[in-house]
């Protein structure tokens, strides 16, 4: 085992290790900055060029950018309220109001040091209990996945405030656009119209870069605020020790959910970040401030995203089954350099894992200096006039909407689902909830068809196994907590607050 | 008037976009066919015919990035690069099971300067209605990898060999439940196979990531069996979690030595996916030979060689003729595996 250490230490604090991993936070942050450049293409692209590598520099290089790449997408979500990548959905909501303030390298900076605190979380969980998790993993199937999904979707109905009718349709709709398409288990043609590329569906990225990129430059348009300086004050981007103690429990609560949730082969970062953001809202004194720029919102969903990169590496690792895109194609990149993962890698290589835990503990440390560091440079995108910044988001969601399938009509899908996110906005339709009903959509649909075939049909199935009915229960008092809080807090004083 | 001129910028920014877009894919295009005719021009055509090929190659892989076919195909590229002088640039264009990347190798320029990768899937896309092209509508230029599958239960499994599975599935049709992959898919087709040899009814439980999710789900208990790549149970197996009853191959896997194959046990069932190298129908004989020369060479590098044992492949090797024949095999039998899966697009 001490051979094993020295050989991955070895390896991880080369020079050229160093310099590969610093490259990659760095080339990981500015694409996770563009909207619709997403973590999974970046290591994707990446891959062919590790082929020349060792394994382990190969993986130090692609992690590097995987930490990055979910960090670097807070930067575009704060700032121009356009998520760089799909987990960082949820940071816009408060992030970006608090760049409207003139607070968005606060956020940027609050956003960068609870990535850094959910990474090195996740890593250390990573490191502690993989094979404990893989046992319970292995518990994991379609029925638990279906009843996570019914979580998942009943949380977005519970986080949308203003209008719940409004929210539900938007989740529905969301859904309505994930069934489009072959059907997954059968192949039966659904609202397709016999067009072949309806029918490979409509794929999650130019959707949500539509909605989120060209929706939102079509109502600043609609706004009238092309033209307007949006002055940013770029101090404190470092946050005091005060504010990291503030939010120390929400730091921790968000690494445990992100490295669970993670954990969990199917689930990702998106849906981390989510349930993490409703969970600081539910837990807060002042639920009221989230969404208006409550600096819990943004350490909340960010700490959760980056503990995703630890906790999904769990199922990858030990089960060889890559919880998300990103592991998928990282575990592509294994296969590449002969190494199969799976329980016997930590036998048969320990080295490789001992290098991955390390050089994700640096590369975590690596994306907090570049985070932090760059974060005034970052800024000073918002300080561009939006008259030219709009046309320059509009040529990065075509390009970026292009290059998820090389197609022009993922373009086509983009300019039209642009066009539906700007008339929600008009009408004050929530578009978080959307996005949400189409990534849970096929994991929702897929896992209950597969539940009701293996019971044969019948719905006990969800009731019958400890797992699924654990996650039913949860949903359940998750959606009645609101009520639940109000009828345990009108009760006597009797209830023993310090428990 | 003001809600005019907004309205009036709303559009213009679409139109705008629009445009964009259009000049964007119009670059895709061209950037291929413009050295071509400059080349025209300055050449004589016999010239031409030797000095194949005088620019990179494009290799469409119609499945995502870090998929199987996707690590298959560009390590063979890789190693071929070298023996064809030119370099081999992979582009991955998913979508319809391989349909969307095959459909734009069809419509390519036959001048064997597009080709792609693709599975046997390819013979079951035309019969269900999911492409309009079928396996006769391309040149092959290489057949150079092959996986064949395997059916997995579960460590605790009442089931010790594949004769007392069977039996089961005869005395209780549809009671077992199987895990594979999405309907119409080569595992799925493979079970459609078992089936039909057997004589038996399972309960098939697809699911689209592929096999993955199923050999899991045996591995917990969830299911009581799954079918999938040998490799693909790999980990499974060395953790002690799944046991293997039988692979569809004609002789016993290197791999596995003491897994039996279902031709011993008197099953007439054998079943591999395929990978080949395609080029667009028409693409001259003499740069296909060009093309296949420098694969061949590419799968005899130690690298190649290398992959094929460690991720479960099958030795499998066509040269351009004879996997054009072996194509025509496949499409036919496909063709009634799908009949009798009931999955024939319907007239």
């Amino acid at each position: 085992m001490l051979e094993a250490l020295s050989s991955a230490a070895s390896q991880v604090f080369s020079p050229l290790g160093l310099m590969l991993m610093f490259l990659g936070s760095a080339i990981g942050t500015a694409v996770g900055a563009l909207p619709g450049l997403t973590a999974t293409m970046a290591v994707a692209v990446l891959v062919p060029v590790t082929f020349g590598m060792s394994t382990e520099l190969a993986m130090m290089l692609l992690l590097g950018i995987y930490c990055g790449a979910m960090n670097g997408g807070t930067v575009s979500a704060v700032l121009v309220n356009v998520p760089g990548t799909p987990a960082a959905i949820m940071t816009g909501l408060d992030g970006y109001a608090m760049a409207q303030r003139g607070e968005g390298g606060k956020a940027i900076g609050i956003a960068t040091v609870g990535s850094f605190f959910g990474g090195i979380f996740s890593n250390l969980i990573l490191i502690i209990a993989a094979p404990f998790l893989a046992m319970i993993a292995l518990k994991f199937a379609a029925p638990e996945y279906f009843a996570l999904a019914v979580f998942g979707l009943a949380g977005i109905a519970a986080s949308t405030t203003k209008s719940p009718i409004k929210g539900m349709a938007s989740v529905f709709f969301g859904l309505f656009i994930s069934i489009i398409g072959l059907d997954p288990m059968t192949g039966v043609d659904r609202f397709s119209f016999g067009n072949p590329e309806m029918q490979s569906g409509l794929s999650f990225v130019p959707v949500m870069i539509g909605l989120y990129g060209l929706g939102e430059v079509l109502m600043q348009i609609h706004e009238s605020k092309y033209g307007r300086m949006v002055t940013q004050k770029i101090k404190g981007v470092i946050p005091t020790w005060k504010e990291i103690k503030s939010l120390k429990n929400i730091f921790l609560r968000s690494s445990i959910i992100g490295t669970a949730i993670g954990a969990l082969p199917g689930e990702g970062a998106t849906v981390a970040a989510f349930l993490a953001y409703t969970d600081a809202r539910q837990s807060s004194k002042h639920p009221e401030k989230f969404g208006t720029g409550a600096i819990e919102g943004v350490a909340s969903c960010e700490t959760a995203n980056n503990a995703v990169t630890g906790g999904s590496l769990i199922p990858t690792l030990t089960l060889g089954i890559p919880g998300s895109g990103t592991m998928a194609v990282l575990m592509g990149a294994f296969m590449m350099h002969n190494i199969i993962p799976g329980p016997m890698l930590f036998k048969q290589h320990p080295e490789i894992v001992y290098a991955i835990f390390m050089s994700l503990a640096v590369n975590n440390f690596f994306m907090l200096v570049i985070g932090l560091a760059g974060a005034r440079i970052f800024s000073r995108l918002v300080s561009i006039p939006m008259s030219m910044l709009m046309p320059v988001i509009v040529v990065l969601c075509i390009i970026g909407s292009y290059a998820t399938s090389n197609s022009y009509f993922s373009v086509i899908i983009m300019i039209i689902m642009g066009i539906v996110g700007y008339f929600m906005r008009i009408f004050n339709f929530p578009v978080a909830p959307m996005v949400l009903g189409v990534v849970l959509g096929p994991l929702a649909e897929v896992s209950l068809r597969r539940s009701l075939l293996m019971s044969h049909g019948s719905l006990a199935i969800f009731f019958t196994r400890p797992g699924s009915l654990i996650v039913l229960i949860f949903t359940v008092i998750y959606l009645f907590w609101p009520y639940i809080k109000k009828y345990i807090l009108r009760r006597p004083v009797e209830v023993n607050i310090e428990m | 008037m003001r809600n005019q001129r907004k309205a009036f910028l709303v559009v213009l920014a679409l139109v705008m976009a629009l445009l964009l877009g259009f000049t964007l894919a119009g670059c895709g295009g061209g950037k291929q066919e413009t050295p071509a005719k400059d080349q025209k021009q300055s050449e004589v055509p016999e010239e031409q015919k030797e000095k194949f090929p005088t620019k990179p190659v494009t290799l469409i892989i119609p499945y995502k990035a870090g998929g199987g076919s996707d690590v298959a195909a560009r390590l063979l590229a890789q190693v071929s690069e070298k023996h064809l002088g030119q370099s081999i640039v992979p582009v991955n264009v998913e979508g319809g099971a391989s349909a969307t990347g095959l459909t734009q190798l069809a419509t390519s320029k036959n001048d064997g300067y597009t080709i792609a990768t693709c599975t046997s899937t390819i013979s079951a896309l035309k019969p269900q209605g999911r492409m309009p092209y079928s396996s006769q509508d391309y040149e092959p230029v290489i057949g150079y990898q092959a996986n064949t599958y395997a059916i997995g239960v579960n460590k605790n499994s009442p089931f010790k060999t594949i004769e007392e599975f069977i039996d089961y599935a005869k005395k209780n049709p549809g009671k077992l439940s199987v895990g594979v992959s999405s309907v119409g898919s080569n595992i799925y087709l493979s079970a459609v196979a078992f089936q039909m040899e057997t004589d038996t009814k399972l309960n098939l439980v697809p699911d689209p990531g592929g096999a993955a999710k199923g050999i899991l789900e045996v591995a917990g208990g969830n299911l009581d069996a799954a079918i999938g790549g040998p490799n693909e149970f790999f980990s499974q197996i060395q953790a002690g979690n799944v046991r293997l009853l039988a692979v569809m191959t004609d002789k016993r896997l290197k791999a596995f030595p003491d897994v039996p194959t279902f031709k011993e046990k008197g099953i007439n069932l054998e079943f591999r996916t395929c990978r080949f190298i395609l080029a667009p129908k028409g693409t001259p004989e003499d740069r296909i030979k060009i093309l296949h020369d420098a694969f061949k060479k590419g799968m005899e590098d130690p690298k190649f060689q290398e992959y094929i044992k460690s991720s479960g492949s099958e030795e499998f090797y066509h040269d351009y003729k004879s996997a054009k024949e072996y194509l025509k095999w496949q499409d036919d039998y496909y063709y009634k595996l799908l009949e009798r899966a009931n999955l024939l697009k319907k007239k």
